[in-house]
């Protein structure tokens, strides 16, 4: 088998491997915000795992792309998605910190308590 | 490969009528603001599918993402008026206002009637070939662009895109109208939030968004973009100056804001005018011209674009507390308020 | 099934429920919701029923069409909402006020009486 071919087939098996398991994480992300107690465990769970899998999907696709400004353009993406999502979840987190939604602190404890409004500003 | 595809469509086409079917019968507000972004974003997949990434952009960034915000942060006034934790129709629809169920079962009769008629009419309506889209292809040299729906866009129905913007303007006007005597939207109007990861996401986020949009200005008479996907992500960069308070929130006071809300429609109508002249007819470039002119009114229709909908989010009008709230207004600076209360002044 | 047909089908479906909810709620929110979604239904025969006729080339005009009626469906839905939050803000209730009741907070009947 010319060498050509053999990079080619070993390129696409390897993107193909990565945009499966970006996919698998974007599955694991999903589970977790609907099974996760409560709102910081379902940030945690989406945030993390939908960045790690939509980098391996990035990272499948760059190799699948020949064209380099295209290349440039995926890795851009990735980085914006990524801020964004860091940001989000910050200020999501941080708004209902200040709203007196307190995490849940102890494995199968007491469900999320909700001290009355305005105590936590 | 098509079998996968067909298994895509299904799904994407199941998805997006449970979607809508559930959202539009759930009678808790916020989940339906949940579904109806999920929905926009379903229907973005449906537009890749159907071979337009033009309108898939624009779904993306309007459809789901502007009008989300605009209901997102409906929700967030009428929450504020009711209190934490109060049970209010506002945001709870019991359904007791809703129209008697002998109506309803006659109604959900004749929609499934009409819908069986719809699609035969449609799947039966055979597949005599069509001229129009060849006659497009055709003739695009003539548009000064290569994308075809911009040729369309801004040559061929260069009309209906005047009238587009046009009801832009209309509807950026009747909001402010509807605004008079209410508070205003954003964090600029107090306290600026000091977060600083919010501050920063800005500080990168926003040169980044300009870039893009000017990107995609450009690129849009060769490929997917245009003025109506750039002035959204621009939209979506002074909305992110708003909330973070880096700007204060456009007013319709300001002269520079209506200036921009109508410098689209003003060039527009005003390149229209110019090749009166030389070609006699209404937005009829001259040869050689088109491009640079189509170039020109985009750019425009981009910034008016982005600050009308910036406007938009920002100037949901507020809900005044009910009684007090409605004395407080004074009746000279509030022409609608009057009527609604039955032009009681004298 | 060719797979467009499946979006036409689709567009019908959303469009008719979307009519059906828009009649049936006198939540003034869900009218606003519903009216948009029919929008889409509407964009969906638009845009599927012409790429059945020439599958090969992507006709440009109804796109154009869309992506007009985009735009125009969010300058709208900002408007409906903002109507709608003066109804709540005069009434304290999201639905519209009968027109024959003669009840003085009633935007309404009030305002027919005056004009």
């Amino acid at each position: 088998m010319p060498i050509e071919l053999t990079v080619t087939l070993v390129m696409e098996v390897v993107s193909g491997l990565l945009i499966v398991a970006g996919c698998l994480f974007f599955l694991a992300g999903t589970v977790g915000l609907l099974r996760f107690p409560d709102l910081y465990c379902r940030l945690h769970a989406l945030t993390k795992a939908d960045t790690l899998g939509l980098g391996l999907i990035v990272a499948g696709l760059v190799i699948r792309n020949p064209a380099w400004p295209a290349r440039v353009q995926l890795v851009l993406i990735w980085m914006l998605a990524l801020s964004a999502a860091a940001t989000v979840c910050h200020l999501l987190a941080r708004s209902s910190l200040a709203a007196g939604i307190e995490p849940i602190r102890e494995p199968g404890g007491a469900s999320a308590g909700v001290t009355p409004a305005g105590e936590g500003r | 490969m098509t079998a996968l595809g067909l298994l895509l469509d299904a799904s994407v086409v199941l998805l997006l009528v449970a979607l809508a079917t559930r959202l539009l019968l759930t009678r808790h507000l916020f989940e339906a603001i949940v579904l109806f972004v999920s929905y926009g974003l379903t229907l973005s997949l449906a537009w890749v599918r159907l071979g337009a990434p033009n309108i898939a952009l624009a779904e993306a960034a309007l459809g789901a993402g502007v009008t989300g915000a605009l209901f997102l942060n409906t929700y967030q006034r009428l929450a504020e008026r009711i209190g934490d934790g109060a049970k209010s129709p506002l945001l709870e629809d019991d359904g007791s206002q809703d129209p008697p169920s002998w109506f309803k079962g006659l109604l959900g009769g004749g929609v499934i009637l009409l819908g069986l008629g719809a699609g035969w009419a449609l799947i039966g309506a055979g597949r005599r070939p069509a001229f129009l889209p060849h006659e497009i292809a055709a003739r695009l040299p003539e548009t000064g662009v290569q994308n075809p729906v911009t040729g369309v866009l801004l040559n061929f129905r260069g009309y209906d895109t005047l009238l587009e913007i046009a009801v832009l303007v209309a509807a950026m006007a009747g909001v402010w109208s509807l605004d008079r005597g209410s508070r205003r939207f954003g964090r600029a109007r107090g306290e600026p939030d000091e977060d600083p990861v919010l501050h920063a996401l800005t500080r990168f986020a926003v040169p980044v968004t300009v870039v893009t949009a000017v990107y995609l200005t450009w690129v849009g008479s060769t490929e997917p973009g245009g003025a109506f996907q750039a002035g959204s992500l621009l939209a979506g960069a002074g909305v992110l100056l708003t909330v973070a308070g880096i700007l204060p929130p456009p007013t319709a006071a300001s002269r520079p804001v209506r200036a921009m809300v109508a410098g689209g429609m003003a060039g527009f109508v005003l390149a229209g005018i110019a090749v009166l002249p030389l070609t006699g007819q209404f937005l009829h470039y001259p040869e050689g011209w088109a491009y640079p002119m189509i170039l020109g009114i985009e750019a425009l229709l981009t910034v008016s674009i982005a600050v009308v909908l910036v406007e938009l989010f920002v100037d949901v009008p507020a809900v005044p507390e009910p009684d007090p709230a409605l004395e407080s207004i004074d009746p000279s600076g509030d022409p609608l308020g009057r009527a609604l209360r039955g032009g009681e002044d004298s | 099934m060719n797979p467009v047909d499946l979006y036409m089908l689709a567009g019908i479906a959303i469009t008719l429920i979307a009519l059906y909810a828009a009649l049936t709620r006198a939540h003034l929110f869900w009218k606003v919701l519903a009216i948009n979604l029919m929008g889409t239904g509407i964009f969906l025969i638009l845009l599927a029923a012409p790429s059945r006729r020439t599958p090969e080339i992507a006709d440009p005009l109804p796109q154009a069409m869309v992506l007009t009626g985009i735009v125009v469906a969010v300058a709208a839905t900002a408007l409906a909402l903002g109507i709608a939050l003066r109804v709540i803000a005069r009434s304290d209730l999201p639905f519209l006020p009968d027109g024959d009741e003669d009840d003085p907070d009633s935007p309404g009947s009030t305002g027919e009486a005056s004009r």
